[in-house]
């Protein structure tokens, strides 16, 4: 004979019955990742010695205002200026042939050793000398090669 | 001759647009408005190729054999980048921190597609910040984020049809409205969630979402905005934005979980994915593969699922100790079930315990809680809640065609020439089934003739809308069919070849002319010749019917009258046609399916056909008795005659389901030992000796079939909630306690146990269920098939038969009792509101239960919005406020059926009187006096809900008013756009 009833009486736990409970899941965890915990432990020793964790803990409980400043920071225009200079010439380095760049590094290093080189050359150059310059092979590629490259960049800049 | 594209042939089917068959050989194409379930909506413009020479949309151009598509012609990516251009100029790209970059963004992956990595018109916004709509409980709508495709217009107005959507095209920068300019929540918006679930990008988003998608979703708006500037000052190529979004999607996938699952709020059988993290959810998201809803959802399966994480769950077993329930260990609560039931059932025979299933849990739940009945307690007293409401549609279909399910799936009902629906709303009981009739209705030429008490949406969509007496359906359906047949407009070749007795028939039918249909329904001659018309002039007619129906005391000779009529017209045996009861749970089918029936094994295998019962035998080790058992409600008989001692009921809440719970209170008190076990403290756990905790469908594995008799899998989405427990493993522990040895560890070995025992499942297995796969039973060779009888009834000479009954009158009462009192569903709603009341989203849509009251009797009564009355009917009372409306009318009254609160649940006016044929309560036939207890008083349904605002339907998108703007620049060469 069942009459209705809606009472409900919980199991209260004591808080000492909880921690126990709480503690035996623990256990159950640690015995599962025993090998792993142990990996684990080792580094956050490591990280604790080196003063790492300290910062780390600072920053995770200061990481709002630390999101606020760097994001004011980096919207300050010179910043964002920086920023769209580093891209662009990025970008830039990304669109030359790395071919190219190395046979020009090449040639600059062989050009800058020709210069130390002739640094103890204390005569003056005359224009004649400056032309008989120009008849040099060497020289002669190397001057070819600005012109072309004046006319690049001329293109470039009547477009924009 | 195929199609070429790009320069290689493609071979294509007629009717195919090049999109279709670019999506179809998987060729890599831009197109972001393209929604497959509905007509092209052509606002987005990335589609457009060059096809022999001309622009064109690839989504509204069909394809011909000999065509020269170029997707990648200079002036085919010209259009295509113009296009995404004027898109991006509506929608900035903050994806990393945007809660809707879970990797099917549609506009970012079309960015990502596209390469493009400059836009060409900066974004603008359209509207101030404080323009987003944040009104309604389930999604918000930012207008500044939106490109104004228009799939959610599409969706609302043709897909759904609930037309609330339209797009503002005249408008500076065009955005959505609903109802023409309305807040969310001051419209006729009934929360769907289509529209959400179509948009490609954050426009709409579901609230469960924000901030809590992504990792940095959830920050401060102070931080949150400098940081989208920043990104927008620096000016980044897309690829760039794109990658670091990506990088961060993929950090998303590994802590998202997204599991398939099946819907539970009604027959229909919707499947989708449940997204989640830990155990909150994050949305329900429909996929198109989805065989039953595809992108379609209701507010309770798109919304509804808030009671899963519910405070007031069961998370461990309780033995009642005097006066209260106290918490106990799973051993102590099964030892003392498996006890205490043994004990009853070796003292007083095999009728001292009944088993009530469900027909909420799975088939595999309810195949073991048979096979308990049946081998451990050596009964065949089992039953499920579908003797409520569908066992005599069941009972009518047995007796005309053969097989208790509909005859064949949704998409025959949406290609039906007339659909007509009798006794059903489903509108708000079946609502993604309703919106194919609806979406027909609207744009295909299909007609729909509704019979209802009341004027519910589908009647209003009606071409013919008839009021018959309550409870006299039966008459005009017979007399329809007598003026059919003396027309000739019946199908004598089919009845021929097919049906037998049509002259025993004919003699039935003598007495049914439309002069007696108009004296006993109400319904004119002049109504009844218009409905015989229309199913004349159809090209196939279905007929759809639910509990207006089948709760009646003529409920199963009425559906078998309805099957009389698809017969005696030839509408079986072909697609578009048939009978279609609308199943009202997730389960009814499957419950009934896998035999936890009194009278029939699983897979409709009679106790008394001794083949089946010896294959049972042998395959449980037990006898098995070959009279039927006790029903639902002939065990509640049983208890109160002293028979029956002990039940157990799995996930039913009896105590308010059944018809009068006022005598269902007296008979739970008289069992000496009651077990219940469910997912809440129903009212019915409230007699219970032992309250065991269940899980709800998402915290575990099976499967569920529909309405259309489909059978598909649910994944377990969230772990268990405390210590509840799957029922199968529940009912396997009772079983093993009592000396079975039962060894199932996963529910997959249950369907194969029950599909070797079971023909018409002789060939599904769980493979072929996995993810959106499903079977549909109903041959006996146990192959799929989604159309029934196609090789005759189910009947050993493969001929129906036609069902020779007269009709029922409806029960008779006291003058005194002057209203008829109607009760049923609410969209919002399922059952008694035990899990979506627990929804605070759909709690704010309605929040308490009401009495709808015609315009007429407020007036009469002296009564307003809000006034509080007191009904009474011969068994009991209730006191409800009141809602005035014209969806009912005269002396009718509509109680819905959605309150666990006993002084508003309309099972406590219900009577004792039953279908003559299957015991099914007569819920449908119960008269009331109304007092009016207080005038004044708060209205009881709130001013955000839909159902006194007016819809706005339009054609559609209407992209043609885009390209009627002065400033509008075609990008195609289609002459329709200039």
């Amino acid at each position: 004979m069942a009459t209705p009833i809606t009472r409900i009486k919980k199991k209260q736990f004591t808080p000492e019955e909880l921690k126990l409970q709480r503690l035996f899941e623990l256990e159950t965890q640690v015995a599962k990742q025993q090998q792993s915990l142990k990996k684990v432990l080792e580094i956050t020793g490591e990280l604790d010695k080196a003063g790492i964790l300290d910062a780390v803990n600072a920053m995770v409980k200061a990481r709002e205002d630390l999101m606020d400043i760097t994001v004011q920071q980096a919207t300050r225009e010179p910043v964002t200026t920086l920023i769209n200079n580093l891209m662009n010439a990025a970008g830039a380095l990304t669109a030359i042939d790395p071919a190219t760049t190395a046979k020009l590094s090449a040639s600059v290093q062989s050009g800058l050793q020709n210069a130390e080189a002739g640094q103890s050359d204390r005569r003056k150059l005359s224009m004649f000398g400056l032309y008989k310059a120009l008849r040099d092979p060497d020289i002669n590629r190397s001057i070819r090669y600005g012109l072309h490259f004046l006319k690049g960049m001329g293109k470039e800049l009547e477009r924009k | 001759m195929p199609v070429k594209i790009n320069g290689s042939l493609y071979p294509f089917q007629e009717g195919q647009t090049i999109l279709q068959v670019i999506n179809a050989h998987g060729i890599r194409h831009p197109q972001i408005c393209y929604l497959p379930e509905v007509d092209p909506i052509e606002t987005c413009d990335t589609c457009i190729a060059e096809v022999d020479g001309q622009l064109v949309r690839t989504c509204s151009t069909k394809a011909a054999s000999g065509m020269d598509v170029r997707l990648a012609s200079a002036r085919a990516k010209e259009a295509q980048t113009e296009a995404m251009d004027r898109i991006l100029e509506n929608h900035m790209l903050y994806c990393t921190v945007c809660d809707n970059n879970n990797g099917n963004c549609k506009v970012h992956n079309t960015v990502d597609m596209m390469e493009i990595e400059h836009q060409k018109y900066p974004f603008e916004p359209k509207c101030s910040t404080d323009a987003v709509d944040f009104t309604n409980p389930f999604y918000r709508y930012d207008p500044n984020q939106c490109i104004a495709c228009g799939q959610c217009v599409e969706a609302c107005q043709n897909l759904q049809v609930n037309e609330t959507l339209s797009m503002d095209w005249e408008r500076d920068r065009p955005i959505v409205l609903w109802d023409g300019g309305a807040k969310i929540n001051d419209s006729s918006c009934v929360s769907c969630g289509h529209c959400v679930t179509v948009c490609p990008c954050n426009a709409l988003m579901e609230n469960s979402m924000q901030g809590e998608a992504g990792f940095m979703t959830g920050l401060k708006d102070e931080v949150l905005t400098p940081l989208i500037d920043l990104v927008k000052d620096v000016e980044p190529g897309y690829s760039g934005i794109l990658a670091v979004s990506d990088a961060e999607a993929a950090m998303r996938e590994t802590r998202m979980k997204k599991t398939k699952t099946v819907c539970t709020f009604c027959g229909v059988g919707c499947t989708f994915e449940v997204w989640t993290k830990d155990r909150k959810i994050l949305k329900v998201q429909p996929v198109s593969e989805a065989p039953a809803n595809a992108i379609s959802t209701c507010v309770k399966g798109k919304f509804g699922w808030d009671f899963v994480n519910s405070e007031e769950r069961l998370t461990t077993p309780l033995i009642r100790r005097g006066d209260e329930f106290v918490e106990a260990t799973w051993e102590d609560a099964l030892d003392l079930v498996a006890k205490r039931l043994g004990e009853i059932r070796r003292v007083h025979g095999k009728d001292g315990v009944g088993i009530i299933s469900s027909s909420k849990i799975t088939n595999e739940d309810n195949y073991v809680i048979q096979k308990l009945t049946r081998q451990v307690f050596e009964s065949n007293n089992v039953d499920n809640c579908s003797r409520y409401c569908q066992t005599p549609a069941t009972d009518g279909l047995f007796r005309t065609v053969g097989m208790g399910g509909d005859a064949g799936t949704i998409k025959d009902i949406a290609s039906a020439g007339l659909v007509i629906i009798v006794g059903a709303n489903p509108a708000e009981s079946h609502p993604v089934l309703a919106t194919r009739v609806k979406r027909a209705h609207k744009l295909h030429g299909q007609k729909l003739i509704v019979a209802d008490l009341r004027k519910n949406e589908m009647a209003e969509r009606a071409d013919i809308f008839i009021r018959p007496k309550q409870g006299t359906d039966q008459v005009w359906l017979m007399a329809v069919t007598k003026y059919l047949i003396d027309q000739s407009w019946h199908d004598q070749r089919f009845i021929d070849d097919n049906v037998h007795y049509f002259e025993d028939f004919r003699d039935v039918l003598e007495k049914y002319t439309l002069q007696y249909a108009e004296q006993e329904t109400g319904l004119s001659p002049e109504t009844l010749i218009g409905i015989a018309e229309a199913i004349r002039d159809a090209d196939g007619t279905c007929i759809l019917w639910g509990m207006g129906v089948t709760q009646n005391t003529g409920g199963s000779d009425t559906s078998a009258a309805i099957s009389n009529l698809l017969l005696a017209t030839g509408n079986y045996r072909r697609p578009g046609a048939g009978a279609y009861p609308l199943r009202g749970h997730n389960n009814v089918q499957g419950a009934c399916d896998m035999g936890s029936l009194p009278a029939w094994l699983p897979g409709y295998q009679h106790v008394s056909d001794d083949a089946a019962r010896a294959k049972f035998e042998q395959a449980y080790g037990v006898e098995i008795s070959d009279k039927p058992g006790f029903d639902n409600v002939s065990m509640l008989r049983a208890v109160d005659d002293g028979i029956m001692k002990a039940m157990y009921v799995v996930g039913e809440d009896m105590a308010l389901v059944d018809s009068n719970s006022n005598h269902v209170d007296e008979v739970l008190s008289k069992l000496e030992f009651f077990v219940v076990q469910d997912i809440f403290f129903s009212r019915t756990a409230q007699y219970a000796d032992v309250i065991l905790p269940a899980v709800p469908s998402l915290e575990k594995d099976g499967t569920f079939t529909n309405t259309e008799r489909r059978v598909q899998r649910l994944y377990q989405a969230l772990p268990e909630l405390g210590d509840a427990k799957p029922d199968w493993w529940i009912v396997q522990e009772i079983a093993k306690r009592l000396g079975a040895d039962w060894d199932y560890s996963h529910p997959g070995e249950i369907f194969a146990e029950m599909a070797s025992l079971t023909p018409l499942f002789a060939q599904a297995d769980y493979e072929s269920l996995e993810d959106w796969e499903s079977f549909l039973w109903g041959s006996h060779d146990g192959s799929s098939t989604p159309l029934l009888y196609v090789d005759g009834f189910n009947f050993d000479d493969k001929k129906a038969r036609f069902a020779l009954s007269d009709w029922v009158e409806p029960v008779k009462f006291a003058a005194e009792f002057d209203l008829h009192i109607n009760n049923g569903r609410l969209l919002e709603h399922f059952h008694e509101g035990n899990l979506t009341d627990r929804s605070t989203g759909i709690h704010e849509k309605i929040p308490e239960n009401f009495v709808e009251v015609s315009p007429e009797l407020a007036e009469a009564r002296d009564i307003l919005d809000g006034s509080i009355v007191r009904l009474i009917s011969p068994y009991g009372a209730v006191k409800v406020p009141v809602v005035v409306t014209s969806r009912v009318q005269g002396n009718e009254l509509f109680l819905p059926m959605h309150s666990t609160n006993k002084e508003r649940a309309i099972n406590f006016l219900t009577g004792p009187a039953t279908d003559q044929r299957t015991n099914t309560p007569a819920f449908k036939q119960t008269k009331v006096r109304m007092e009016v207890l207080q005038k004044d008083g708060h209205n009881p349904l709130p001013k955000s809900n839909h159902r006194t605002k007016k819809r706005h339907p339009t054609r559609g998108v209407e992209v043609e008013r885009k390209w009627r703007r002065p400033d509008h620049v075609p990008l195609t060469d289609q002459p329709k756009e200039r």
